[in-house]
Order: C-alpha cells, then structure tokens, then sequence
C-alpha cells in the first residue's frame, strides 16, 4: 500500500495542470502527520467476548477438577469492572490520544487472556474427545495422566495471575481519564 | 440482493463519456494503426473508471461490433507476467492452469488470441515499470485485426506506457449528477417529496463529496431508511470532513464510524486479503468465525454461520463490499481499493504486510500477510524471533517454492502457537502437509488451494489422520476434492456438528459413505461434478436438519438410490428441505418420492434441470404444500408431461404458485414473476457455478 501512495504522490507532481482538481484528495498523503496514528481498538468488543466465554466457563466440572474456579472468577470481576468504562473510552478515543494508547495496551491484554481461556478450552475439548472415543494406547493415556493434569493447572494459573496483574496495572491508570 | 453497490454505480452522468469511449473503440480499423489499439482510462480512485470500462464492454454497440472474443484482468498490485497471462487465460477460458510454467502459459494465450478479434480489459494496472508492459505486449498481439484493449489507471504514467492512443481522462462527476446519485441512494421511490428538510442537508453533504461519486454512493446508501434530522446533521457536521494527511476518502471514513463495533470488526478484518481479492461469503464468514468476530445470536436457531451471513449482507448494503454476484450456493464480492485502503490503514497496528520490501513486524503484530514468502522465511522469522507467539492469523498469497521450502514452513509453524487461521491462496512446492501442523491447536481454519500439487491428493491427507476426522469434532465446514473412489466410514459422518459438507470435481468417487445419519447438523449439502458417482447413499434420508440439497453434474448418478427398495416398509419420514435442486442428472429415472414426500412442510424451491430420463413428476408432489416455485428445463418428458391444463401431470403441480418449464411461466401467477423480493427466487440466474480453485477447506479446532 505504500508503495502505491508513494507512486500516488509523484503523480501529482508529474501533474498537468489540467488534471489537478483530479488528485484533491490525494495530495494529502504529502503530509506524513497522520501517517503513524493509532488504530482503533476494539476493547470492548473483545472483553464482551471474554466475558461470555467465562460466564460459559462457570460451574463446568473442569474448573473445579483442575482448581481453577477462584483464578477464573478473580478474572471476571477485574473484566466486568474494566468493562463498565469501555464504551466511553472508545467514544473519548478519537479525540484523545492517551485514551487510544491505554486502550490499545488493554486490548494487547485481552487478546493475550483470550488465549488462555482458548488454551484452556482447547484442552477440555480435547479430554472430551479422548473421553468419547477412547484411546487405546497407553501412550496416549499417560499423556492424560494426573501429572499432566497438575503440570496444566500450575500452568494455567500462572497466566491467569499474570494477566490478572497487567489487567490491574492498566485499570489503575484509568482514574486519570475521568471515565465513567 | 436489491440493495448494493452494483444497483447504484448503474452510470448516473457518464453517458457522454461512454459514447466517447465507444467511438473510439468502434473507429474502423486502418492499415498502419496500432495493432492492438490500447486505450487507457485515466483518473483518481473512486470516479468509476472500473464501472464504466464494464459498462463499455457490455454495450450492445460494442457486441455489434462483433469482438470474438471478451476477457477481463485485474492487474492491480503486482504486475507479474505469469500472472497476468494466467489471469486472461481464466477470464478467457476459465482454466486456472496454475501448473504450466511461463512459456507454456504464454504459448496457451498466443493459442487463445489466435486471429481472434478480441477485447480486454486490463483493470486497475499500477505498474509503472516500461519492460514489463513490453514482455506483455507482444503476446498479446497475435489477435486479429482491430483487437482493442481498454486499461483503467490512476496513473498518466501508465497511460503514457501502455496507450497507443491519446489516453480519456475521466473527469468529476458533474454536481447535478452527484445530486441525483446522492438521491437515488438516500431516499425510497418516492419519499423524497415527504422530507424537503433532509433533501436540503443531502445537498450539503453531497457538495463535502467533491464530486467522486464513490464518496457520494457511499453516503446515500448510509443514509438509506434514516429519516431522523439528527442522523442527517451528524454525517454533514462529521469532523471527518476535515481530517487530513491519509489519502482516504472522508465519506468512507464516515461511513465505517457509523458502523456498529462489530461490523467495523469484521470489515477490518477483510484487510487481512489482498487487494481485489474476490470474497466467497462462506469463506469469509468461517474466517471471522475463526477469528472470534461472529456473536452467537439470541435466537437459538440462528447459526453462527446464518448470523455471519447477515453481517455480510449489512456490509454489502451499505456498499463496503461490491461486485456482488449470486451464485447460489454461494456469493462472491470484492472491496473496492479504496474501502481496501481504509481497512489497512485503520488495521495497521494488527496487520502486517511482508512483501519484498517490506519484512519488518511488531510486537502488535497479529495478523500476517505474506506476498513474498521468501523474505518472510528468511529476513523475518531470524530477525523478530520474539513477535510470532501472538500471531493468529497468516495467509500467504505466492506460492511457496524452492528447495528448502518445505523445511522452512515447517519451522515457520513451530513458532505460531497461537495460530486460529493459516491460508496458503497459492500452490506450493512441498508434497505433503507437514506434520507440525497438529501441534496448531488454536487452527480453526485452514484453507489451501489447488491440491494437485500434493500428487497424493487431499484424500491422502485425509487418510493420514483418516482415523483423526472423527476427532475433529468441530468441523463445521469441509469442501472436498478427492480421487478415492470411496469415503471410509467413520470419517465424515461422525462430524455432529457439521454444517456445510460440499463434495465436488471427485472423479472417480464410486459411493459416498454409508454414516452419513451422523451428520446431525448438516444444513446445506452439495454434491457437484462427482462423474463416476452412482448411487447416493439412504441414510441421506435420516438427515433431518437438511435444508439444502444441491446435486448437480453426476452424469452416472441414479437418484433412486437414496429410496428403500420395499416400499411396504417405509416409515414416513419427516425433513427440513427447503431447496433441492437437481442439474444434469442423465442416469436418473425417477425423482426420489420419499424424500420429497418427507419434506412436504417445507420444501420450498424445487428445480430440476438436464435430467431428460424421468419419466414423470411423482404423485407426492401433490402433497407438497409450501412449494412456491418449480422449475423444469431441459427434461424431455417432463415438459411434455406438465403442459398447462392438458399435460398429464398438470393436476400435480397446478397447486404451485410459480412453474417454469424451460423458461416459460405456466404458473397461474404470472404476472407476479420478476417482482419476487427474494434474490435466490430469480430464477433465471440459477446456473450454479463453482470456483475450481477452492479445493478444499476445514475448519478445525482440534487436530490431536
């Protein structure tokens, strides 16, 4: 794309005069200004999304097997709070540009949480799977042995915490915004 | 669809230019002219230069005019012989040819254009480089005598390069032109007299277009049903109207900051595809689901892939997507480069572009788009070594060639852990899929094309995790090619929560498989170009969540197959169909009655077509009660058969709404046909077409 505003560009200096009302717009990309702005984020769109996935995961049999439940539920209420201010942050973005950087920090964090909760429902999905079709070699069921199960957890609660921490870091600076 | 961009850039203002063009491509050929004559049409983005060459093209003048032959290219980008050629050859025979080398390609178009008078036009060219236009040309001279070629530009450059006539500058549209433009997408007929308020508002807003009638389209349609003040004010008073410094059209970015957040999700999403990528709705809509973009609607019968289909269709009303074509099973569109150029420059923290030069990421990365895939494997992955773990998204879009290719996209997966979609759009050299592919747990979504490549074909593949499918247990979607003669058991009908199951250009398929009842979900069925297929298996009976069959080119295939043989036995059965459309069915004799007579609460549509050997339409059609439409083309006996009032099958079907018979209406409700408002019920666009290239595709959430 590059490429092409910059051919763009020497166009209009090749320009014949009788061409000019033709690149109105186009003479605009002279001016880097804008050129490195930050992208829209979509924060809310992601914890809504984050959200429902949690709320799906509540009162599943997985979370209380691997001991999870109190991770995740601290998760959710850090989300919901953060949630509650959303919509104004993306409304106040366009105008101001430490809104978009802390929201674009925050979706950096979300993303990441959605993959763990991805992570984690990819391996319930995959217990499904073992459990339904069984799985006749011992190798397999050594993979899904208790050890295993632990080794996950210790894992998964690992991330949740860190996210649970960068999660609150970012949610602090949110008073200086005057967000409601 | 009624309302998209197609029904609006109908050329409001540009007849002068069109008769113009016109006469200079109908001047009479004279010895010493250039042969062919290049004619370029030059100006900025968005004026119509892509609208008008069609429309020129298309122009009845012009076919008098006696051109052998049409073809279209869209160039854009990158101006690679090869794929140039290979893109003429498609619009010109369809082939995809993506195995021939250079020499054989171009030896193909010399074949093509071979004393033919041909017209082509070369959309949308930005290469700028003189010798490349100059490998190109000669090949394209073979034609006969007064072959034309049209190309549209933004560039005079270009023009210069490639013209052997005085290039045709499209000028502004015209104010008055913009105005009735405006209006025509705003208001419904004849409400424009009720709001004098808002005509007035309209007006402003239109002079805010400058005159490009992209911007102008795009604000009316935006508009389109609004009759609030407010609503009319905000898009004029918008402060976008002012905002400087990217190129964009501001009525585009208006009309994106008036999309709801999860629209605008999506449509950005669409930047992840190169420039005038042609969109398959189906595809895109698993894309996003992959992507996490589709909310799971309140209504526990929408699917997610029905409520991704209306996002589709909001996008196309409101003009984001164009060049919609309906192709029955499936629809296809394209962004227009400026829409392109929004999405990239709004998605530009999330989205890479790695290209010859070009191969920085960052840490922000997470979705990827390869054009050159060997600077990606070899100046990309040693340098960011840390920025891949986040990535969810890569699409390559050249093939993936050379000695250490294979090793190198291997290694290249190890480092996606959190990869949801992974799309190879072009052939690559390595023969089988690597392993590594498993350890993807995140892949939802994969998509590769043209599998001849792997010479041991998709089925291998599939045979390589044959007993794997049934782990797949969130396969929603699954094209596919296959030179088996038979599908195991145990394979795809386990899939329970499949939704789309299409098996097509599988020639030496003999039987599909038995367990097809284990598809609880299925709702659209499409079976398509399987020439060896014979018989159909009965357990296509037991799906009840069937909404859609498509069968169409199975030249050995006998429909009665799918019947129980004693028919004392039968259990009545109760289906979903809706539409079933049979297409060239010659080995078929009798249309299936239990199957019909199953659907008889909800069969809607039912069309028959090239099956010449059924002798007669069945009693249970009778019964059918929400049968709207039927249709009947090329059946010898049929037609016979259901001749209005004196056809012996006429008392059958008279209870039907709207009947066609090889493209009369004998319905009693003639008079209604063509006013119908729902697009598939247009049937004289109802030739199914598929495109070859989509080979295969899954979508898959776990691969053990």
């Amino acid at each position: 794309m590059k490429k092409r505003k910059e051919r763009e560009q020497e166009n209009n200096q090749l320009n014949k005069p009788s061409m000019e009302p033709l690149y109105i717009f186009s003479y605009q990309t002279l001016l880097p200004s804008l050129k490195k702005k930050m992208a829209e984020a979509f924060a809310a769109e992601i914890a809504k999304s984050l959200l429902g996935k949690l709320g799906s995961f509540a009162g599943q049999e997985f979370c209380l097997a691997w001991g999870l439940e109190a991770d995740i539920a601290r998760l959710e209420k850090r989300l919901k709070a953060i949630n509650a201010v959303l919509s104004d942050a993306e409304q106040k973005q366009s105008k101001n540009e430490r809104i978009r950087f802390w929201l674009n920090d925050l979706t950096e964090v979300l993303y990441d949480a959605e993959d763990v909760l991805d992570e984690i429902e990819c391996e319930t999905l995959r217990r499904e799977v073992v459990k339904t079709t069984g799985s006749t070699s011992r190798k397999v069921r050594r993979v899904f042995s208790s050890t295993n199960k632990i080794a996950f957890r210790l894992r998964m609660g690992h991330k949740i915490k860190s996210i649970i921490e960068r999660l609150a870091e970012i949610s602090s600076l949110k008073s200086e915004f005057n967000l409601s | 669809m009624n309302r998209s961009f197609e029904s609006f850039s109908g050329l409001i203002g540009r007849d002068e230019d069109k008769e113009r063009i016109i006469n200079l491509l109908a001047a009479p050929f004279k010895v010493g002219d250039a042969d062919p004559l290049v004619l370029p049409i030059v100006g900025m983005g968005g004026l119509g230069k892509t609208s008008l060459a069609k429309s020129v093209c298309d122009d009845e003048i012009v076919n008098t005019h006696h051109f052998d032959l049409k073809m279209e290219a869209c160039v854009s980008d990158d101006f690679s012989l090869k794929q140039v050629v290979q893109k003429i050859i498609k619009s010109a025979t369809g082939e995809r040819c993506a195995d021939l080398d250079v020499g054989e390609l171009n030896k193909k178009l010399e074949e093509i254009l071979n004393g033919k008078k041909y017209l082509l036009l070369l959309d949308d060219v930005w290469n700028e480089d003189a010798q490349k236009w100059l490998l190109l040309k000669p090949l394209l001279s073979k034609g006969a005598d007064g072959s034309k070629i049209i190309v549209t530009t933004r560039s005079q450059r270009v023009a210069e390069i490639m013209g052997t006539v005085t290039a045709y500058n499209l000028s502004l549209l015209g104010q008055e032109d913009c105005l009735s433009l405006f209006y025509k997408c705003a208001f419904k007929e004849g409400q424009m007299e009720l709001y004098p308020n808002l005509v007035g508002i309209g007006k402003e807003i239109v002079e805010k277009c400058k005159q490009v009638p992209l911007a102008v389209i795009n604000m009316g349609t935006q508009l389109y049903g609004k009759t609030d003040e407010k609503e009319w004010k905000s898009v004029r008073d918008s402060e976008k109207w002012e905002e400087e410094g990217d190129g964009i059209l501001p009525a585009l970015k208006i009309s994106y900051q008036r999309l709801p957040p999860h629209l605008k999700r999506c449509f950005l999403y669409c930047s992840v595809f190169p420039q005038d990528y042609r969109f398959g709705d189906l595809y895109l809509v698993q894309f996003w689901m992959a992507n996490g973009l589709i909310h799971q609607s309140s209504n526990p019968n929408e699917k997610l892939e029905d409520v991704g289909l209306r996002y589709v269709r909001e996008l196309i009303s409101r003009c984001f997507f164009q060049d919609y074509k309906d192709r029955m099973v499936s629809a296809t569109f394209k962004m227009h480069d400026l829409m392109h150029d929004l999405a990239s420059s709004l998605a530009q923290n999330e989205f890479s572009i790695i290209s010859s030069q070009n191969h920085q990421i960052s840490k922000t990365t997470r979705h990827l788009l390869v054009f050159d895939s060997d600077s990606f494997f070899h100046k990309t992955l040693p340098k960011f070594p840390n920025n891949f773990h986040q990535v969810r998204s890569i699409a390559f879009v050249d093939s993936i060639v050379g000695p250490t290719c294979k090793t190198d996209f291997e290694k290249c997966l190890l480092e996606f852990k959190h990869l949801r979609s992974l799309e190879l759009m072009n052939d690559s050299e390595f023969e089988a899929f690597p392993e590594r592919i498993g350890a993807l747990k995140h892949l939802r979504y994969l998509y590769f094309e043209n599998i001849k490549r792997l010479p041991k074909s998709i089925f291998k593949l599939q045979n390589l995790q044959a007993l794997d499918v049934r782990h797949m247990i969130s396969l929603r979607f699954l094209y596919l090619t296959t030179q088996q003669k038979r599908l195991p058991e145990g394979g795809i009908g386990c899939l329970e929560c499949h939704q789309t199951l299409v098996i097509a250009y599988c020639e030496n398929l003999k039987d599909l498989c038995k367990d097809m009842q284990g598809l609880k979900s299925l709702r659209k069925l499409v079976i398509f170009r399987c020439d060896s297929l014979i018989s159909l298996p009965r357990s296509i009976k037991c799906l009840t969540t069937l909404e859609e069959l498509f069968i169409v080119d199975c030249e050995e295939l006998d429909l009665m197959t799918i019947e129980e043989k004693n028919e004392e036995k039968i259990q009545p059965l109760s289906l979903s169909l809706c539409i079933v459309i049979f297409d060239n069915l010659p080995a078929t004799l009798a249309l299936p009655e239990q199957l019909l007579q199953g659907s008889a609460e909800s069969l809607q549509i039912f069309i028959i077509r090239g099956c010449p050997n059924i002798e007669e339409i069945p009693d249970c059609i009778h019964n059918l009660n929400k049968l709207q439409n039927l249709e009947i083309r090329n059946c010898s006996s049929l037609r016979k058969r259901c001749r209005r009032a004196t056809g012996e099958d006429w008392p059958k079907i008279k209870h039907i709404p709207k009947i066609k018979v090889d493209g009369d209406d004998i319905g009693e409700e003639t008079s209604h046909s063509g006013s119908s408002n729902k697009p598939y019920l247009n049937l004289s666009y109802l030739v199914v077409h598929f495109y070859p290239f989509f080979n295969s595709f899954f979508r898959l959430n776990y691969f053990p």
